[in-house]
């Protein structure tokens, strides 16, 4: 309970300390920076405890969960008014041109964030899982079928179609309309590792330093 | 006096011209093998991952198709638009034989014989074994063929003169350092071996002269140059340990883009990691971290500097470098 009341407070203490220190923006791209950093807080202390190196404790989970949808969703899109690129930003103007597609990924932030608040007892990895659609064709290097991705030639060459039942109980959207995860028997680790590609995804089209 | 302008001025095109005849039929390369051994499609498959050869030749941004084309390269050269190599016999690389294949990766050799561009990274891939050449040539040839070709590079003069580029390999072509070290551990003569050879990190994160050389003293030293105006950060073992960057987590974030401060990948390594580096095992990705950590293959990586690892109440965002360069 302790971890709990320390992520909660750090997602808080964190947005407070950046107001005070950020000297470069202000107004909503303040309060969007402020925001970010407090998920960064939250990736950071998640992330060793996906990688199993630290201790898996499933309230702390949900509440990170808790914190970054709270950044999310509708939250983050109202903090992105149309052109706010008024002093220091990292944002690209493509955030408007592409509208829809950053709509899309804040929602799928959201959604995950969610799941992984939901799914945080089942613990890190998925519970029953079902491995019969694994493919365990052979490679030079033997694939840990725990963490790595499930290998084919199609996947590795770019030409699958996506097909849930190869990667094992992997979280999948049911509808891009409806973004309602798939939870049962699903492990935070899945869920985590599909909130940090989503930021990836996100930073790499919407973000300065994109080549 | 006049009559000597005017000779020199008769000249200088002439000899120009008979500079540029002379590169054109300067012979570059070496026959490939007659014979390659049987591929197998699947290592070919995970060394174009690691290889960066589906990363760059396919626009994941416009959703494009497997190999397809590339999203285009701007440069202070010009724009390079990475082509079709699906089997298609017009499109692609449909007509090629393995020994053409061979000699472009290997080499950057067309099969007409011009030098390619330094922008394709086949100076990394010098090394690859014939078995190798032929495990990726299975694997191309099991890519759906694409019927619509890459839009052409847009290069300038005297850049567009491809012969030219041959006194560009006579200066800077050098095969990697790939070859295994004794005294050192399997896994890091694996890193060495990935990220010297396919994974080409130095492609970005070496330092480059005016002619796009890669500079011997800048090697892994960082490049705030990259095309398009990205920036690759030094990954330099002591660079590295001083942003807090570990083995562990190393290897983590070229699975999943998380750097040791919780931020995540953008810009052009963001794209690294989701269509090459995620794709390796975790034998691969600890092996590459192993590497570049412990450059000199002591046993012992570079230990962190953890109190450079950025904590909430110590961020200031006005000096913050949002350009990959943790």
């Amino acid at each position: 309970m302790k971890r709990t009341s320390g992520i909660i407070a750090l997602g808080l203490a964190s947005v407070a300390t950046v107001a005070l220190a950020h000297t470069g923006a202000k107004g909503v791209v303040l309060e969007r920076m402020n925001g970010m950093t407090a998920m960064r807080d939250i990736m950071r202390d998640l992330a060793p405890i996906m990688q199993g190196a630290a201790t898996y404790d499933a309230i702390s989970v949900s509440e990170a969960g808790f914190v970054i949808a709270s950044h999310a969703g509708d939250t983050m899109r109202t903090l992105f008014p149309k052109d706010s690129l008024e002093g220091v930003t990292y944002a690209t103007p493509t955030i408007w041109t592409e509208w829809d597609e950053f709509a899309s990924l804040s929602e799928e932030l959201r959604v995950y964030a969610e799941a992984l608040r939901e799914a945080a007892p089942n613990g890190l990895e998925p519970v029953a899982a079902d491995m019969s659609g694994m493919n365990n064709s052979p490679m030079v290097m033997t694939p840990n079928p725990e963490t790595d991705r499930v290998q084919d030639i199609a996947s590795l060459m770019g030409f699958a179609t996506p097909n849930p039942a190869a990667t094992g109980p992997a979280l999948t959207l049911v509808s891009p309309g409806g973004m309602q995860p798939q939870l049962v028997g699903t492990g935070a680790r899945n869920i985590f590792e599909q909130i940090s590609g989503t930021c990836s995804a996100c930073h790499a089209r919407f973000r300065k330093g994109r080549s | 006096m006049r009559g000597l302008i005017r000779i020199s001025i008769a000249l200088g095109p002439v000899m120009a011209g008979a500079g540029a005849l002379a590169l054109y039929l300067w012979p570059i390369g070496e026959s490939a093998p007659t014979a390659f051994p049987q591929g197998d499609a699947l290592n070919g498959a995970y060394l174009a991952r690691a290889s960066g050869c589906v990363a760059c030749h396919t626009n994941f941004e416009s959703r494009g198709r497997a190999l397809a084309g590339g999203a285009p390269l701007d440069t202070p050269f010009g724009t390079f638009v990475p082509p079709n190599i699906t089997p298609h016999p017009e499109a692609g690389i449909g007509r090629w034989t393995i020994q053409d294949f061979a000699k472009a990766v290997r080499q950057g050799i067309s099969p007409k014989g011009d030098p390619y561009y330094p922008v394709f990274t086949y100076s990394f891939y010098a090394n690859f074994t014939d078995q190798q050449i032929a495990d990726l040539w299975q694997a191309f040839r099991a890519v759906p063929a694409v019927a619509e070709p890459a839009d052409q590079h847009d290069v300038g003069f005297p850049f567009s003169f491809r012969s030219g580029l041959k006194l560009w390999r006579a200066g800077y072509l050098d095969a990697p350092q790939t070859d295994a070290l004794m005294g050192t551990s399997d896994a890091w003569n694996r890193g060495r071996l990935l990220a010297e050879g396919p994974a080409h990190c130095a492609a970005c994160h070496s330092g480059r002269n005016l002619v796009g050389g890669l500079k011997e003293s800048g090697s892994f030293a960082g490049n705030d140059d990259l095309p398009g105006g990205s920036k690759a950060p030094s990954i330099r073992a002591e660079a590295l340990a001083k942003k807090g960057w570990t083995v562990g987590n190393l290897a983590y974030a070229l699975k999943l883009g998380i750097m040791p401060s919780g931020d995540v990948f953008g810009g052009s390594m963001a794209e690294v990691v989701a269509n090459g580096t995620s794709y390796l095992t975790d034998a691969d990705r600890t092996a590459i971290a192993t590497y570049l950590l412990d450059p000199d293959g002591t046993g012992i990586p570079q230990a962190p500097d953890t109190a450079s690892v950025p904590v909430a109440a110590n961020v200031d965002h006005s000096n913050m470098n949002m350009t990959n360069t943790n």
